[in-house]
């Protein structure tokens, strides 16, 4: 074999950790901000500035800005050294990288102008959606290039973690993300209520799982062998943890709409496979815990292994308290408080962003040919960080089970001890100030970070890696991908699984039967694959292990296979849904009302999902119903209550107390709820609600015709009437076209059934609504 | 009696024999990745961890990485 001397490109990591420090540090400021904001509400500086429209920024930036541009460094630069090639295409890499940043901007520019989807993690619009996909594409083909031209025939553990990665990523992206335009900045998701729920939290869940978590495995894998300087504990445990995780994760996502309208199956599944994946969560963690077995000491005096123990020990926590706030019974208290906002921080501060310190401070002195050059600022970053963290979990943890406590809270002579929201809010306070200070001390510990690589790098100059490796002979063997594919694992596989879903449609004694035949096939499979290698054939596995190809497809199985079992019975059912329901879908003011709703980031603070219990139905009114958001595209069942649920708010109040409290919420004495003054001022675009009802229509929503062309006339007509009510109600003069009166019209609606005519419901739209008389 | 279990399981929709097959395929292959990694050889299994611990160079620096 010939030996050939390769230089890596390293430029495009350096780039990404410039792009991931300086993200950070924004994605951070602007989590202070927000956090300074719940604690105190004047904070709300401007409409473009508020909470609502802030939050979304700040999961995005520190999910897709910082961790994002952090795992593409980390992936370039070790997938590179573990395939012992260089990187297949440079141009691709300046595409992704280039291409990345400008979606970043773009999604700094829309979400503060309350440009969203209003789905979670998944608010930018679909043009940049669009963008997304089409940057993902250009590093996943520069991936699987690289992958083509390596020179070393086994793929390690971390290229499977990158391979799920991009797999996964792109499979929940591109379905999350279907929905129908209506213009450049406005799109409905072509999912509603229940359906939208689930494919949602299949892929918000699954952005956890597939960019938060397995790249970042998959760097673990990498880093934490180099700075310990011994291979990984297990070998043979990192095969199981891959495929466990891999397998399990899909399933997960169903666990954030425990107890709500989703079919009981599906959160039955959801809670299940979460809590199974304590198994492989923990395998990773012992796993990367013990490589440092024999390097303890090293703790003393490298950071660089400090942040990575102390990351893998948050990896295990978080992985702890996810599959514990899965339990039914745990999640009916934690749900919708301060307390999953500790655990995904836990994960984020402690998992992500440790292991990014980790990395930074081992490459970028490598990077630039150069030594860290403060490790006592390094160690000064790491006890702030670790004092932040504990901080602003432990509050969130008092503030969340406080929370939960007191809504359910019975009052001794019956009813409920806390029946106004807010007095839950205000017991919260001293709990937001914690955070507060554990999020700045965090802050100021990225900082620090900061200026540290700042200087190192200033000390050094950019220097690119070299390695001379073997070049070796095309990978794979013999076998083909298709053999593989094919192999007999699969073969047996297939006949056990066809075996035992037959066992569920015969009798007893045929059952039986089939069961014997099914382990037959399971322990003959196994004596045959067993023979093969005593013969001193490779084994499946490790052929596959060899092929890429192949590995993918059955990554692909693996990732799909989980989603499209829970999704498809539910997409399929929709229609029938759809089509029994006695709702009759938004009036064209309540639609626009609406998409203010979602304009302004409400369903960050206010949940519209009664769950079945009695202390829900005490405060909030009947349970919901799958029925109540048949007709919503996107779902705002929301995740957290910092506000009160509002599934049944409509005709709860007048239309003056809605009007009081939107231009100053401080009517309810001690609400932490931003003023919405700046929504009388502004106007609705009337004219473009015939085009939202038409992209309405195209998904399924049963407007008629007539009632598509005459929209603009009844929003007009209902707004009118609002705004009468409200001059002779309180001597208050609006435009009937303001963001405020729509908002409110919507707001009256929400859990106010509203029955179709049964002759025709296609076309019970098509009168104006009388709606200002309702109220 | 299990065909009864079927039919129950069945009465609200056929498609829910997805999350079955979905459900099966992953004890297949946890079972699967399980045995190959408790059978995958000793020396097999020491090479494959030791690759990221591969030397490199890198210009301008005394030492080697790894």
């Amino acid at each position: 074999m010939e030996k050939t001397r390769i230089v890596y490109n390293d430029s495009i990591s350096r780039h990404f950790i410039a792009a991931s420090v300086i993200f950070a540090i924004v994605g951070m400021l602007v989590g202070v901000i927000i956090a300074l904001q719940l604690a105190y509400w004047p904070a709300n500086l401007a409409a473009e500035l508020s909470f609502g429209r802030l939050r979304p920024l700040h999961t995005n930036a520190v999910i897709f800005a910082f961790v994002g541009n952090m795992l593409f460094a980390g992936i370039y630069y070790s997938t590179q050294r573990l395939l012992k090639t260089r990187l297949a295409s440079d141009g691709l890499a300046k595409v992704h990288f280039w291409g990345w940043q400008l979606i970043i901007a773009a999604a700094a520019i829309t979400l503060p102008l309350g440009i969203t989807t209003g789905k979670e993690y998944a608010e930018l619009e679909w043009p940049i959606d669009i963008a997304i996909a089409l940057v993902w594409v250009a590093f996943a083909v520069n991936f699987f290039w690289t992958l083509a031209k390596r020179n070393e025939k086994h793929l390690y553990v971390a290229i499977w973690f990158y391979i799920a990665t991009i797999i996964a990523i792109t499979v929940l992206h591109v379905v999350n993300s279907l929905a129908m335009p209506v213009g450049l900045f406005k799109s409905y998701s072509i999912f509603a209520g229940v359906q939208d729920a689930l494919v949602q939290w299949w892929y918000g869940h699954n952005a956890v799982a597939f960019f938060l978590t397995t790249p970042i495995l998959g760097i673990m894998y990498y880093f934490l062998p180099k700075a310990a300087e011994r291979p990984v504990f297990s070998y043979r445990l990192s095969i199981v943890h891959f495929w466990g995780l891999v397998f399990l994760y899909i399933w997960a996502g169903p666990h954030h709409l425990l107890y709500t309208a989703l079919p009981e199956w599906a959160q039955t599944l959801g809670m299940v496979f979460s809590v199974m994946l304590w198994a492989p969560s923990w395998g990773g963690m012992i796993n990367g815990l013990f490589t440092l077995r024999g390097a303890w000491d090293k703790l003393r005096s490298d950071p660089v292994l400090k942040f990575f123990a102390a990351g893998v020990t948050f990896y295990g926590m978080a992985t702890f308290e996810g599959p514990l706030l899965s339990i039914k019974s745990v999640n009916g208290l934690a749900h919708y408080t301060d307390w999953i906002i500790g655990h995904v921080h836990s994960g984020a501060m402690g998992w992500n962003a440790f292991m990014a310190a980790g990395m930074f401070y081992w490459m970028v002195p490598r990077l630039f040919g150069t030594k860290l050059y403060s490790k006592s600022a390094a160690n000064l970053h790491f006890w702030l960080g670790t004092v932040g963290i504990l901080l602003y979990v432990v509050s969130m943890w008092v503030a969340g089970i406080m929370q939960g406590l007191m809504w359910r809270e019975q009052a001794a002579g019956g009813g409920l001890a806390y029946p106004i929201f807010v007095e839950t809010l205000i017991a919260l306070r001293p709990m937001y100030w914690t955070r507060l200070v554990g999020g700045l001390l965090f802050f100021t510990s990225f900082l620090i970070m900061a200026w540290n690589l700042w200087k190192t790098a200033r000390s050094g100059k950019a220097v690119d890696g070299e390695a001379e490796v073997l070049v070796e002979a095309k990978a794979g063997g013999e076998e083909t991908s298709g053999s593989l594919l094919l192999g007999k694992p699969v073969i047996i596989s297939a006949v056990v699984i066809v075996l035992a879903l037959a066992i569920g449609f015969v009798d007893a004694v045929p059952a039986v039967v089939l069961a014997i035949l099914a382990i037959a096939a399971g322990i003959g499979g196994y004596i045959l694959t067993h023979r093969a290698q005593a013969e001193g054939k490779p084994t499946w596995h490790s052929m596959l292990e060899a092929r890429a190809l192949p590995f993918t497809v059955l990554v692909v199985v693996g990732v799909l296979i989980g989603g499209m079992a829970e999704l498809i019975p539910s997409i399929i059912a929709a229609p029938e849904v759809m089509s029994s329901s006695r709702m009759q879908p938004y009036s064209p003011l309540e639609l626009e009302g609406r998409d203010v709703y979602i304009q302004e980031g409400c369903y960050t603070c206010h949940s519209q999902m009664v769950r079945p219990f009695t202390w829900e139905t005490a405060r909030y009114g009947d349970v919901s119903s799958p029925e109540d958001s048949v007709y919503d595209h996107p779902f705002q069942w929301g995740s957290r209550r910092i506000g009160p649920d509002l599934a049944r708010v409509g005709t709860k109040y007048s239309d003056l107390w809605h009007y009081q409290h939107l231009m100053d919420p401080r009517i309810t004495v001690g609400s932490n709820m931003p003023p919405y003054d700046f929504l009388a001022e502004r106007s609705v675009d009337l004219s473009n609600t015939p085009a939202k009802l038409r992209a309405m229509r195209a998904i399924g929503v049963p407007y008629g015709a007539e009632a598509i062309q005459g929209a603009e006339a009844s929003a007009r007509a209902e707004g009118e009437a609002i705004a009468a009510g409200l001059r002779s109600s309180g001597q208050i003069e609006i435009a009937p076209d303001s963001q405020m009166v729509a908002l409110i019209a919507y707001l009256q609606r929400l859990g106010r059934e509203r029955p179709r005519a049964p002759a025709d419901a296609a076309l019970s739209l098509n009168a104006a609504p009388a709606s200002g008389g309702e109220r | 009696m299990i065909s009864l279990l079927a039919q129950e399981y069945f009465a609200n929709s056929p498609v829910l024999i997805y999350p079955l097959i979905a459900m099966l395929t992953f004890v297949l292959v946890f079972v699967a990745a399980t045995v190959r990694a408790l059978r995958m050889s000793g020396e097999d299994a020491r090479r494959m961890a030791r690759l990221p611990l591969e030397t490199e160079s890198w210009p301008g620096m005394e030492e080697s990485d790894g």
